[in-house]
């Protein structure tokens, strides 16, 4: 059961806005994608965070899986980066984070060289 | 597909619906020849003898010639055409076709990169390659492991600059994306053919 801290909302919540925000700040990475049918988020606490999945993993933390939409870049490159920014980010908000799944879900050639 | 899938559903649910209520209403009515049902006659509320008298009467239309063995067939072609859909609704594949670059067994989480993706990506790339004038064809077939896997990509150029540095100008945009996603490439360019000689030919 994932309770709010101080009435705000919950970790889970918080940790998919989170790595949202985060992902859409690296280089090549042009939006999150909300899967077949617009199914793949986060919901809870009445938000709704599109392309990103964040459940609680058997261990602890939590397992998060994101759908990106890139630029014309090299994929393997900037999923590194994504997961680096991540990680840092959850660590600095003190929000448990066990893995980060990413699936390279579109291309957009808005970066085309 | 995906408004095929939520038609082939809807349908699936009516039918059992349909299916569930004929199958009661038969149910009773076997069970009425056993011990009585009182008022409750399960054929009569069916209409089973209006359907029979209907059906006798439409067979026998159907067996001799006419406009309604005429509808008929074509009502035929129509159920076997809607079945045909709604059997490639149910029995599609809705998993996403991934090539694996990373399957999580690291513990940090595996990585992932839809094969229509990898298909938009190169002919992206291609046509940025100098002297290329379309992508004929671009298509990537992964392994059923989903770990490996070939790209075919057929480019067309226009008859400048020549053959081999086309050739060489797609390879130079396209194997820095297939490499490093551990494909392997089967690219072909070939000169586009002018609208007339292509009708000349055909």
């Amino acid at each position: 059961m994932e309770r709010p801290a101080n009435g705000g909302p919950s970790p889970r919540i918080a940790l998919a806005a989170l790595v949202r925000d985060v992902a859409l700040t690296i280089t090549g990475v042009a939006a999150l994608d909300d899967g077949p049918a617009g199914r793949f988020m986060t919901v809870g606490g009445g938000e709704r965070i599109g392309g990103v999945r964040c459940v609680a993993a058997p261990e602890g933390g939590y397992d998060v899986s994101l759908r990106l939409v890139c630029e014309l870049v090299p994929l393997r490159d900037v999923a590194d980066r994504v997961r680096a920014a991540v990680t840092e980010a959850a660590r600095t908000a003190e929000l448990e984070l066990a893995t980060v799944t990413i699936t390279i879900a579109d291309v957009t050639e808005e970066g085309a060289r | 597909m995906l408004l095929l899938k939520a038609f082939a559903r809807l349908v699936e649910l009516l039918l059992m619906a349909a299916i569930a209520l004929v199958g009661l209403g038969v149910g009773l009515y076997c069970l009425s020849l056993r011990i009585s049902l009182g008022g409750a006659q399960p054929d009569r509320l069916l209409h089973l003898p209006v359907v029979r008298a209907r059906v006798g009467r439409f067979l026998a239309e159907l067996a001799a010639p006419g406009p309604v063995a005429f509808f008929a067939l074509l009502g035929g072609v129509a159920a076997i055409l809607v079945g045909i859909g709604l059997l490639c609704g149910l029995l599609g594949s809705r998993r996403e076709r991934l090539l694996i670059l990373e399957d999580g067994t690291a513990g940090t989480g595996g990585l992932y990169v839809r094969q229509r993706t990898i298909a938009r990506m190169v002919r992206a790339e291609t046509v940025l390659a100098p002297g290329v004038t379309g992508v004929r064809h671009s298509k990537v077939r992964l392994a059923r492991s989903g770990r490996h896997g070939r790209v075919r990509l057929l480019a067309s150029r226009g008859p400048h600059p020549d053959a081999a540095t086309v050739d060489d100008a797609v390879h130079e945009r396209v194997d820095p994306v297939i490499e490093p996603l551990g494909l392997r490439g089967d690219v072909r360019v070939r000169l586009e053919q002018p609208e007339a000689t292509r009708r000349a030919e055909s």
